[in-house]
């Protein structure tokens, strides 16, 4: 059974955008030919952070000549800069059955942390496209800039309903063959496909853009015996699939469940520290903010 | 306790429980909780991968072991009659219903009956019995007998006009159990308790009634011969008695003949409720003295007496028989001398043409007929039984015979053949002087009970009293002629069991309860311990119910941690 989500004005929190202003998301060297903004390139022009000098050539800026350079050598030399620019960030939301579920829905938090996302990587000129996803992704906004935007992006996150099955690996074959300018893909999900995570990590892979996932969690996923529901003779309905099964809870099975969750998170983890990808989990009946603020450690998040 | 030791309805009530019981539990088991959750996945991996359960392995849960132990071990408990302690262990029960008159008094049996049943129950198998004190004491139920015998047997059984005798069930229980064995004897009734015991031997009242209010009733009911010496008439006394100060008055009581009232000529008040009605003919038909007012106690109320037909007998003696013979007629005075056209019976000689066709007594000669005595009888009677009647009906037994054999010089014997006419032939030679016959006291007797045994007249009894036998009377003088025939019905000893009519030697008799203790009875003075008795009884059950209601709260405990996962 659905729950009832965030309306726009519980998501749109002045405080809680206004916490985040500190806060800033980079990655090491976005891909050139953006606009110009605060991300590294490897382009080299206008800019603030001095990187070189080269031989005057005819047609070179007169304003960046040396002329410290030329009254010591006698020749003329230019300084040349590192050029800044926008990173694209990707947000695909899982958007399936499964974050729409419990008390205190997991698509809160995977809204909120959207919204802190969006709200940082605006805030340095960044652009940002919305891929909703579950059974299949959709292109809810493509590309995004501008602080102003935030209040659209917000308006946009609150409108998203719940969908069917999660199907990630399609999702995110979905992404990859849209030839987006590289950038930051963040998949914000609890990553419950049925597919199974090796596929998932599997789909990972193709993607040549940095990657940031969110797993969206609750203490239940790991410890079942948390859950007040979870004992005797059950039988357990898959929310998305509709699929049941008819289980009696033992120490036992219970032992079983964590440690197949355990090698669920793992390969998570392997894969994130193998290819270098960015890897945080929200625990969702937690405050996402302090959550966000502990992963923002440093002011920065750099990928 | 056991299943088997329950009566049919609890058995059908315990299994309608079960049924319910076990559709209760199949829902639960059946009936999965649904939780929805985010996803499945994890859970059916983790039931394909959980380990199957194998014979051997670790052993992990020896609290759940324990538990399940216990539970298990209160059940055998439960079901396997344990005994407190030794001593309980050794008591042997016998349960006495009372049957008695005392409890016809309204619903007082059926209360009996159901506390019993409620003991019984309790009460281990091989250590119980059951015994009704009714008309006879019956044992309904032996030890190790299954309670399921016990209801067809008990609605057979009701209390009975018989008076109570519990006493002597008690002396046969004293005798039975002379090793000490502790018997605890409960009753279940108004019998009294005896003020002194065999050692081993306790007795208590299981149940406890209120005292009979008010209660008057016939404690004495018997004829006599009249005091008028009239022969054909009869005295009948007539006793009752209340339980209180109060005495019965004339006025209270009726009579009746049959079916209709009846009032005597002559009334003599004896004083403390005793009356004689003199002179009330001989009629032959049932006599009845009964309050005029029934109180809340009946079955003493009233009292039947058969009166006897009239006892003269008409008897015509040819002239030619021993002058003897007319001395021994004519001093009865329940013999009339009339001619051979009116007689009952005749005495003759053999082959002498005087009342022919009539029972005879008759003379022969020595010569002609070799036993001394042959006897001719009616009915369908074996010669044996014949025999031994006629002996004593006779007097043949106080003849000296060894004396008439030495004088005859010939033995002396009798000899019976089946006739459609009765008579008696006898030597007449015994009536000479010599053989001292006639003279002695055993002459009158034989020519006054052949004349009697001649013409069919039975005998009448003073009286009839429930729980008694009957009472013996001697020959002549009891008018009687029967006597030989009761004690063959009981080796010498008719015991007449409860009131009401009854078949006596071919004659319609009636029974009465007469009887002052039933009637005068209040209630029992003897502390009841029905409280200690309850107890001892109701120990089993309280412990069984002690044990079925752990039981249950351990099964609930379990279910509770089983569903918590916390037992496999």
């Amino acid at each position: 059974m659905a729950s009832p989500t965030l309306t726009f004005n519980e998501l749109f929190d002045a405080d809680f955008l206004s916490a985040l202003q500190h806060f800033s998301l980079r990655v090491e060297k976005v891909q050139k030919g953006g606009r110009l903004a605060e991300q590294k390139t490897a382009a080299r022009g206008q800019g603030l952070e001095f990187a070189d000098f080269k031989p005057y050539v005819a047609g070179d800026d007169l304003r960046a000549i040396d002329w410290n350079i030329y009254r010591r050598l006698g020749r003329v030399f230019v300084r040349i800069f590192e050029e800044q620019q926008d990173m694209p960030v990707y947000f695909l939301i899982d958007v399936s059955a499964s974050m729409f579920l419990e008390n205190k829905p997991r698509i809160n938090a995977a809204l909120q942390t959207s919204l802190a996302l969006s709200s940082i990587s605006l805030s340095q000129h960044d652009s940002v496209g919305l891929f909703p996803f579950a059974d299949e992704m959709q292109v809810k906004v493509k590309f995004s800039s501008g602080k102003r935007n935030v209040m659209r992006i917000a308006k946009h996150l609150s409108e998203l309903e719940a969908q069917n099955q999660t199907n990630l690996t399609t999702s995110i074959h979905h992404l990859a063959n849209l030839n987006l300018r590289k950038g930051l893909v963040v998949v914000i999900s609890d990553f419950f496909d049925d597919s199974g995570i090796e596929k998932v990590v599997d789909s990972l892979k193709l993607l040549r853009h940095k990657l940031l996932l969110v797993q969206l969690t609750k203490a239940s996923d790991a410890d079942p015996s948390l859950n007040d529901e979870l004992y005797g003779d059950i039988k357990l309905q898959d929310c998305e699939t509709d699929g049941s099964a008819e289980i009696t809870i033992t120490p036992a099975l219970l032992a079983k469940y964590k440690e197949i969750y355990q090698s669920f998170n793992q390969r998570l983890l392997d894969f994130t520290n193998q290819y270098g990808a960015g890897f945080v989990q929200i625990d969702t009946d937690e405050d996402v903010l302090e959550q966000l603020s502990s992963l923002f450690e440093s002011g920065g998040l750099v990928l | 306790m056991n299943f088997i030791n329950l009566s049919p309805s609890l058995v059908i009530a315990g299994l309608v429980a079960i049924a319910g019981l076990l559709f209760a539990l199949q829902q639960l088991r059946t009936r999965y909780r649904t939780v929805v959750v985010p996803t499945s996945m994890f859970w059916q991996q983790a039931a394909q991968d959980a380990p199957v359960r194998v014979f051997r392995q670790k052993f992990k849960h020896l609290l759940a072991y324990l538990l399940t132990l216990l539970i298990a071990s209160l059940l055998w408990l439960g079901f396997s009659e344990p005994e407190v302690n030794k001593e309980a262990s050794n008591e042997y029960y016998v349960l006495y219903l009372d049957g008695s008159a005392a409890m016809t008094q309204g619903d007082h049996f059926e209360q009996a009956v159901s506390v019993l049943e409620n003991d019984l129950a309790s009460l281990p198998a091989n250590r119980r019995e059951v015994i009704f004190g009714g008309e006879f004491h019956t044992k309904i139920l032996n030890e190790s007998e299954q309670l399921a015998v016990l209801e067809p047997r008990l609605a057979k059984v009701s209390p009975q006009a018989v008076p109570d005798s519990f006493a002597e069930q008690l002396t046969l229980l004293s005798q039975r159990f002379n090793d000490n064995t502790p018997v605890n004897v409960i009753v279940y009734g108004k019998s009294a308790l005896p003020a002194s015991l065999q050692d081993n031997i306790s007795v208590s009242h299981a149940t406890s009634f209120e005292e009979t209010e008010n209660n008057a009733g016939l404690v004495n009911l018997g004829i006599n011969l009249a005091a008028s010496g009239k022969a054909n008439l009869i005295d009948v006394l007539v006793e009752a008695k209340t339980n209180t100060e109060s005495e019965v008055k004339l006025a209270d009581l009726e009579f009746l003949v049959g079916e209709a009232f009846f009032t005597p000529d002559q009334i003599q008040e004896l004083g403390k409720g005793k009356f004689v009605l003199r002179d009330v003919p001989l009629v032959g038909e049932q006599f009845t003295a009964r309050l005029k007012n029934s109180d809340a106690f009946m079955i003493d109320d009233s009292a039947s007496i058969a009166l006897p037909k009239s006892s003269i007998v008409n008897v015509a003696v040819s002239s030619t028989v021993h002058n003897s013979v007319f001395a021994v007629v004519n001093s009865d005075p329940s013999v009339r001398m009339v001619g051979a056209e009116d007689a009952d019976v005749v005495i003759r000689h053999v082959g002498e043409n005087f009342g022919n066709q009539l029972p005879a007594l008759e003379f022969s000669q020595m010569s002609n007929q070799t036993p001394a005595f042959k006897l001719f009888y009616q009915g369908d009677k074996s010669t044996e039984q014949a025999l031994a009647d006629s002996l004593h009906e006779l007097a043949l037994d106080q003849i000296d015979a060894n004396g008439l054999a030495t004088a005859s010089s010939q033995p002396i014997s009798v000899e019976l053949s089946h006739a459609a006419t009765p008579s008696v032939q006898v030597w007449n030679a015994l009536l000479q002087p010599e053989f001292n016959f006639t003279q002695s006291k055993s002459y009158p007797v034989f020519i006054a009970q052949s004349i009697r045994w001649l013409s069919g007249r039975h005998g009448w009894q003073p009286y009839l009293s429930a729980g008694q036998n009957v009472y013996h009377q001697d020959g002549l003088y009891a008018l009687s002629s029967m006597q030989s025939r009761f004690e063959q019905s009981l080796n010498g000893s008719l015991y007449l069991g409860k009131a009401g009519g009854i078949e006596l030697a071919g004659q319609r008799a009636f029974v009465s309860l007469t009887n002052a203790d039933v009637t005068t009875a209040t209630a029992d003075s003897t502390e009841y311990s029905v409280g200690s008795v309850n107890s001892v009884l109701s120990n089993f059950s309280e412990f069984i119910t002690l044990l079925i209601s752990l039981i249950l709260l351990l099964l609930i405990a379990e279910w509770v941690v089983y569903q918590r996962g916390l037992m496999p």
